[in-house]
């Protein structure tokens, strides 16, 4: 038991200080104590006995739900990422698993739409052999403008998609294009001129690649496709508004009906 | 008895706290700048030598050697010479000591504004600075060990461990961090590279705010508390007790701050479980402190000087137990990369060692100019204006911290994450950054009212220059007959036995963690894609060091969904075998860089660094126009390609001779490629164009999943 006596030490006295010759408080005994046995411990658990998981391994449980540890065979440093395999490939195995990455509430088209947006191109020609439904066939990710991904899109004009497409715009695109889209560092989407183009298809294709030399960053892994087509269409109805503090017109004049 | 006189060198002690009050100025003039530089990025206009990146490690070092090094220095001249009843050993060593310091923190001041600098945090001065420092060092050692020799005074008293423990390690740390080849007169690269560069980097890093900042501190804090309160140290047991288990358990605790990054687990773990062990002996050093003021609360009210010492020591103890648990890997999962650590660092800064620094000069001074304090009531406003200023600075970081910590991990439920855009979470914390500024400027007001303060004192007395004592010698003091059994008398009446049995603890830690990382290959796993830069690469590394971008960008994606889901594949430790120095960073004031290879076209590289603003509206990032306007130098591409081939570095031989084509071709593609995204006016021979070469090469040497 510590005691407080309070009893100065005989001889020390240094320029003055003396020192008291008090026990260590009993409570900051057995805090030490106490951290040394978590150290020893915790050692044990994860390293000498390996009970515990690793840092990769806890990755690769939290992307991979049925990921167990019996199943790891030198993990720790290999390339798996939660969209592909060791090699690099993605198999309808994996997109079972990515349920769990992206959550249980997820629709199974969602999850593919969600893999196939991710991949690359030979990974996602083997996507699209292995889930062929129409619907869910993704052309693969460009780089580059091309026109014929676009092709063929129809503008969102119900209210409701319209609306969804004003709280994107406020939520990402304000920012630079200003909050009734009169144009801040971006341009002025309430005239009728445009630099990329102004058909839904033009503004869907500068939406998804972006045009990042100008500082237009690319939208297709944030946004889902038909977010982006909502927005747009929503871009589309902007030329009719007259917002104050419009930014001067760039671009070619289209009128777009 | 004989009874011997001898003289006290107090001119010494008034040198170093001119210099301490000096550099405390500019040190912390420099922190309130570049905090403005954040809140308010314009503020660098466009001038390179004041930007935010370049001027952050000059107000690190400012405070850290420049006015903490010195507030130790004449704290430990002071108290040492009296706890020994002797003058220092040599007045010459100590004059050396003393310019040579200030010479040493001249240059720093010179040299990182001009982005002359290692590029390794709080070791950033370049390799004929680190010699300098090494060799006023030991000559501050052998100073203080020479005058344990010569004492008068049979035991060392438990402030004279701590400094010696703090030299041999600061000499130890110092040495083996800045081992390094030479390139040129300025520029070095260090023998270490990728994990292992940045385990020595932490365990120097580390033990830098360990043995520079807390040790030494600690000396001042167990000669000057006692003094000021006049009351006996509360227990010299648990002196023993926490300054062997303290000195020991520190030095181990480096990996710290490299958790979930590429460093291997198990030197991960060692790190986080020998910070949790540290909370005790950090706590023992609080306890003696608080607990001898028992019996003295009643003038802490009235005396300005306990206050600021007993709220220095309260600093110092929140801040050694908020280390241990930033420590704990799940914690740090949240807090780490972000301003929570700077809210953490500066409690620690502004409180343990800016309050009590603060409290001894106002003890000090006076004693030393034989005369009083000018104004109690001044230093009472300092004390206030200091304490709320620490609070107003640190409390609207944490809450940055915390906020954006948390924003950086927000999934929809969708799976999406909440805030993709990392600008987003930037802007949600500018206010903080603002109350910050207000924090910082309320604590530098208070320096004023001490400057003010300590001036008028001066000016009323007279510097005792050299100040009478007397004490009988050495022999007979010992055989006085005073000696107490206790076992731990044999060592602390035996300096060199002391100071050898302090280093070998000291050394243990640092050499468990750093050895296997150099003998057991699977701590590095080598991956056969990874090669090493290319000239032009290199030369851009070498920008990027220079500016500092490591200040504000990591260039470590750590294994959790939301970093691989925005940044992309976690960083592997075999990605940086060619990386001297490792450029990992420890906050994202900005975005991680690891993979921002082939992430953005040329152009918008070029365009960003112009004018970040143009691209990002709202970021924080100055602008670096002189990148596009000053020439490459591609004078020294050979010798910086022998000195890595030196390192071990693969370049096939005689390489050297021709890497500037190698340069130049690539160097050409890009600006021609930048000319075709409409940018005319690029030509290949700017630093612009090497910065962007290493910038899109970055993390694009193993293959991820997409």
């Amino acid at each position: 038991m510590s005691k407080i006596k309070d009893q100065v030490i005989a001889g020390h006295n240094y320029d003055g200080i003396q020192e008291l010759d008090n026990d260590l408080p009993s409570w900051w005994v057995k805090l030490f104590y106490t951290t040394i046995v978590i150290a020893v411990v915790y050692m044990f658990y994860y390293h000498f006995l390996g009970l515990g998981l690793t840092s990769s391994e806890r990755y690769l449980k939290a992307t991979d739900p049925n990921w167990t540890k019996a199943s790891r065979s030198n993990t720790t440093f290999s390339y798996s990422s939660p969209y592909s395999g060791t090699a690099g490939e993605i198999t309808p195995a994996l997109l079972k698993k990515l349920g769990g990455f992206i959550g249980e509430d997820v629709p199974f088209e969602v999850l593919i739409r969600e893999a196939k947006r991710r991949a690359n191109a030979d990974q996602l020609a083997v996507l699209n052999n292995d889930f062929p439904d129409a619907s869910l066939i993704i052309a693969p990710r460009q780089t580059e403008a091309s026109a014929s991904l676009f092709a063929n899109i129809e503008a969102f004009t119900d209210d409701h998609s319209l609306a969804e497409g004003k709280a994107v715009f406020a939520q990402h695109c304000a920012v630079c294009h200003g909050p009734n889209g009169e144009g801040k560092i971006g341009p002025n989407f309430c005239d009728e001129y445009w630099i990329h183009g102004g058909t839904i298809e033009d503004i869907v294709r500068t939406i998804t690649l972006g045009v990042p030399a100008k500082g237009m960053i690319s939208w297709q892994s944030t946004l889902p496709p038909d977010q982006i087509l909502k927005v747009a269409s929503f871009i589309q109805t902007l030329p009719d508004t007259d917002p104050p503090n419009q930014k001067a017109p760039q671009g070619e004049k289209i009128t777009v009906d | 008895m004989s009874v011997e006189t001898f003289y006290y060198d107090n001119k010494i002690v008034k040198n170093f706290t001119y210099a301490t009050i000096l550099w405390g100025v500019v040190g912390m003039l420099v922190g309130l700048w570049i905090a403005m530089e954040l809140a308010w990025p314009e503020l660098n206009f466009g001038i390179a030598h004041i930007t935010f990146s370049r001027l952050r490690p000059l107000h690190t070092n400012a405070v850290i050697f420049a006015f903490v090094g010195n507030g130790f220095f004449l704290g430990a001249y002071y108290s040492l010479q009296r706890l020994c009843k002797t003058r220092m050993f040599s007045d010459l060593l100590s004059k050396i000591h003393f310019w040579g310091w200030q010479l040493i923190i001249v240059s720093a001041a010179l040299t990182l504004p001009l982005g002359i600098t290692t590029g390794k945090e709080y070791a950033e001065l370049e390799w004929p600075i680190d010699i300098a420092i090494a060799v006023i060092w030991v000559i501050f050692g052998i100073n203080m060990i020479g005058t344990l020799l010569k004492r008068r005074e049979k035991h060392l008293y438990v402030s004279i461990w701590f400094y010696l423990a703090s030299f041999v390690a600061v000499a130890l740390l110092h040495i083996g961090n800045s081992i390094e080849i030479p390139v040129s007169f300025l520029k070095s690269y260090p023998v270490y590279a990728g994990v292992q560069d940045a385990l020595v980097q932490w365990w120097y890093g580390h033990n830098a705010v360990a043995f520079f900042l807390t040790t030494p501190y600690l000396g001042l804090m167990y000669y000057f508390l006692p003094k000021a309160a006049n009351r006996p140290v509360y227990s010299y047991r648990l002196s023993i007790v926490h300054f062997w288990s303290l000195i020991f358990i520190y030095i181990w605790a480096g990996p710290h701050h490299l958790l979930y990054t590429a460093l291997p687990d198990w030197a991960q773990s060692l790190g986080m479980v020998f910070s949790l062990m540290l909370i005790a002996p950090s706590w023992g050093g609080m306890l003696n402190g608080l607990l001898t003021l028992r019996g003295a609360w009643d003038r802490v009210r009235q005396d300005p000087i306990l206050k600021f010492m007993v709220v220095a020591v309260t600093a110092y103890g929140m801040s050694t137990f908020e280390g241990p648990m930033m420590s704990i890997k799940s914690i740090n999962s949240l807090s780490h990369y972000t301003d929570w650590t700077i809210a953490h660092v500066h409690i620690g800064a502004l409180g343990w060692n800016g309050l009590l620094t603060f409290g001894i000069l106002y003890w000090l001074v006076p004693r030393i100019f034989n005369t009083k304090l000018y104004s109690v009531k001044q230093a009472n406003t300092h004390f206030w204006l200091g304490t709320l200023g620490m609070i107003f600075y640190a409390i609207p970081l944490y809450v940055a911290g915390i906020t954006q910590g948390l924003m950086w991990k927000q999934f929809t439920p969708e799976g999406f994450l909440q805030y993709p855009i990392f600008l987003e979470t930037v802007v949600q914390i500018v206010p903080m950054y603002m109350i910050r500024v207000f924090g910082g400027t309320l604590y530098f007001t208070g320096l004023f009212f001490m400057l003010n303060n300590l001036i008028r004192t001066i000016k009323s007395g007279e510097l005792i220059a050299d100040e009478e004592a007397q004490a009988p010698p050495l022999a007979s003091a010992a055989s006085a007959g005073t000696e107490s059994k206790h076992w731990h008398d044999w060592i602390e009446s035996r300096p060199i036995q002391l100071t050898l049995l302090a280093t070998v603890l000291i050394a243990i830690g640092g050499l468990v963690e750093i050895i296997p990382m150099y003998v057991v290959k699977s701590n590095v796993v080598t991956i056969p894609s990874v090669k090493p830069y290319t000239p032009l690469e290199l030369q851009g590394r070498d920008i990027y060091v220079a500016e500092g971008c490591y200040v504000c960008h990591s260039q470590m994606i750590r294994p959790f969904r939301d970093e691989t889901v925005r940044y992309g594949e976690y960083s592997k430790a075999g990605e940086f075998v060619y990386d001297h120095p490792f450029q990992w960073g420890s906050k994202r004031t900005g975005p991680d860089l690891h993979r921002i290879g082939r992430k953005y076209p040329d152009a918008w590289h070029y365009n960003h660094m112009l004018n970040p603003g143009s691209i990002s509206p709202g970021t924080l990032m100055p602008p670096f126009p002189w990148l596009i306007s000053e020439d490459l130098d591609i004078e020294s591409t050979p010798a910086k390609i022998r000195a890595m081939q030196k390192l071990g570095v693969p370049y096939p031989e005689g390489y050297a001779g021709i890497a500037n084509e190698d340069l130049r071709k690539q160097a050409e593609a890009i600006a021609a490629n930048l000319k075709e995204q409409d940018i005319p006016e690029a030509v290949w021979n700017k630093k612009i164009i090497a910065l962007i070469a290493y910038l899109q090469r970055l993390g694009t040497d193993i293959k991820t999943g997409f």
